[in-house]
């Protein structure tokens, strides 16, 4: 007789809820749904419950008689970091439920709960906890290269944001990533989706600004195949279990916003009317440099978009907030960028360090890339000298003041006046096409015919 | 809708699935939180008002007595006064009205 396999074992969480008859509800619903649940009516006995079973998934109702649910989360993760908690709150408490998020809860509920809002949570849960036990070998361990290069340095405000791209990576809720042009915020999207249990699955970014209308639809939503074109795969059907990356999502159109809001709240997008769906299950990460909040209040964003889609902000400081990391960093780019040109710098002057230390850095890490590559490309190492730094010639010419603008003009071709009309309204834009071309007057086709002037920004 | 009234057929669903132990169960919670809004009424301090209230709320929501809800929701914020134990009243009083009729409709 051959040996029967023993029957898989249902898979196992730990509920957390101190009313009885709720416990005995959510219980009820996760029994149905085909889960193992084991009960705890307190903090205290969820503490020792958690310590004897080691559920991948804890569903926890953050008001406890006996404890702070939030001092429960933040020992949970301490002793089981990949854990993922569900957090329950009625809803006044969601700015609770928030706060909770940041401290690494995966996602929240707000009561009443829904049975199928419970067992999709869970179910999600249980899924990115399998597929994070499997990438555990990128998981927890050294933030990728990237991250390490932008966000290396001894600043307080670098140490809080890594801790944060930490927990927030073991969440799926949406985020809004904050900050200045050139800060960095799509290498902490990048950082996030690393750390997360989707590492494995396609990153995916859009920026809204530097298309409109029907083009922006496309990239996002694809085009179905037609007799002039073969069909194409928009950014969210290929993000499919992977992360999105937004930037500047106040670009989109309302409707357009809305559209993507359906797609994101069903898993399906279709290209078009009556086109076939496919599936989309992706984490929104929205990135602007302004709060999504007053993009809300001035009719740019859709109330609908920013409650589902803006959760929880994560800041990334200015380059001139972070003055004690600028040496560091520039040492590892100037490093990186000398390899790539074949050369080698290995270190940098005390005097070339104080420019550095001191330059007002508006553009931020892109502007300081692009300073480091300057002179690299232009000199030859070990050591980076003050001499090899330019100033900010491109700053000086792209805002004169209205009192020296007839001076700055004096003695440039009309070519050339247009040129750093078009170059400093695209760095007044963030290199927003549409939105240069709105201030300038002008078709943004006409902009996106200065090839050199593109070129010359995106340097 | 009124305070004391919640949704029957949310309530007889909720019973099918879990089973008789919730039919006890829900208005036991119920009676529960009503007694302890009576205590802190005589002797309670703010945060044990705020716990009583937000379990009341999370009941009241699961039962679909949205009203209750909302008031528990509106007294939560308040700080102990006069005007807030005549909402209590209010609430209490509502509380045992839902129960009588949770027991009508689920036994």
């Amino acid at each position: 007789m051959t040996p029967r396999a023993p029957a898989p074992q249902p898979p196992e969480l730990l509920l957390i809820e101190d009313t009885p008859s709720l416990q005995m509800l959510y219980r009820a619903v996760l029994n149905k749904a085909g889960y193992r649940v084991i009960c705890a009516e307190s903090g205290a006995t969820g503490r020792a419950k958690f310590d004897i079973h080691r559920p991948p998934v804890v569903v926890l109702d953050l008001m406890l008689p006996d404890m702070d649910g939030m001092t429960l989360i933040d020992d949970m993760l301490a002793n089981a970091p990949k854990t993922r908690i569900i957090v329950i709150t009625a809803d006044g408490t969601v700015d609770r439920a928030i706060d909770a998020t940041r401290k690494g809860a995966y996602d929240f509920l707000v009561k009443p709960l829904g049975d199928m809002r419970l067992v999709t949570a869970v179910s999600a849960a249980m899924t990115e906890y399998r597929a994070q036990a499997r990438y555990s070998g990128t998981l927890g361990g050294e933030l990728p290269d990237l991250g390490k290069a932008f966000f290396s340095g001894p600043s307080d405000s670098v140490a809080k944001l890594l801790k944060e791209i930490g927990a927030v990576a073991r969440s799926c809720v949406p985020l809004v990533i904050l900050g200045e042009r050139g800060c960095g915020k799509r290498a902490v999207a990048e950082l996030v989706h690393q750390h997360s249990a989707r590492a494995a699955k396609p990153f995916v970014a859009v920026d809204c600004a530097m298309q409109t209308g029907p083009a922006l639809e496309e990239a996002l939503f694809g085009t179905e195949a037609s007799p002039q074109a073969h069909p194409r795969l928009g950014a969210l059907a290929r993000a499919h279990g992977g992360t999105l990356l937004i930037a500047q999502p106040e670009a989109m159109e309302p409707a357009l916003q809305l559209r993507l809001l359906a797609a994101l709240q069903s898993g399906l997008v279709a290209t078009g009317q009556g086109g076939a769906s496919s599936a989309c299950d992706v984490r929104l990460i929205c990135a602007t440099r302004q709060h999504p909040a007053a993009d809300m209040q001035a009719g740019r964003l859709t109330e609908e978009f920013y409650y589902q889609c803006c959760v929880i902000p994560l800041h990334v400081p200015p380059l001139a907030a972070r003055r004690d990391d600028i040496v560091p960093l520039a040492l590892n780019l100037v490093a990186a960028l000398a390899r790539a040109e074949g050369k080698h710098f290995s270190r940098i002057s005390d005097a070339g360090a104080e420019k550095l230390r001191t330059r007002p850095w508006p553009g931020n890490l892109r502007e300081l890339i692009n300073v480091l590559r300057h002179a690299v490309i232009l000199h030859d190492g070990p050591e980076l000298g003050v001499a090899m730094l330019p100033d900010c010639p491109a700053l000086t010419e792209a805002t004169p003041t209205a009192q020296t603008l007839e001076e700055a003009m004096k003695g440039l071709s009309m070519a050339e006046i247009e040129r750093r009309a078009f170059l400093a309204a695209l760095m007044r834009h963030d290199g927003s096409v549409p939105r240069a071309a709105r201030e300038l007057d002008i078709a943004p086709s006409t902009l996106y015919r200065r090839r050199d002037v593109l070129a010359q920004f995106t340097q | 809708m009124s305070l004391r009234e919640f949704d029957t057929h949310l309530v007889s669903s909720m019973i099918a699935l879990a089973g008789a132990g919730l039919q006890n169960q829900l208005p036991a919670d119920f009676e529960r939180c009503a007694q302890r809004l009576h205590d802190i009424r005589r002797s309670g301090g703010h945060a044990q008002m705020q716990r009583a209230l937000h379990e009341l709320r999370g009941l009241a929501l699961a039962v679909g007595a949205d009203q209750l809800a909302d008031l528990c929701a509106g007294i939560e914020n308040h700080s102990m006064n006069t005007e807030l134990c005549t909402h209590l009243a209010e609430a209490s009083t509502a509380l045992a009205t839902s129960i009588r009729s949770l027991r009508a409709a689920t036994s």
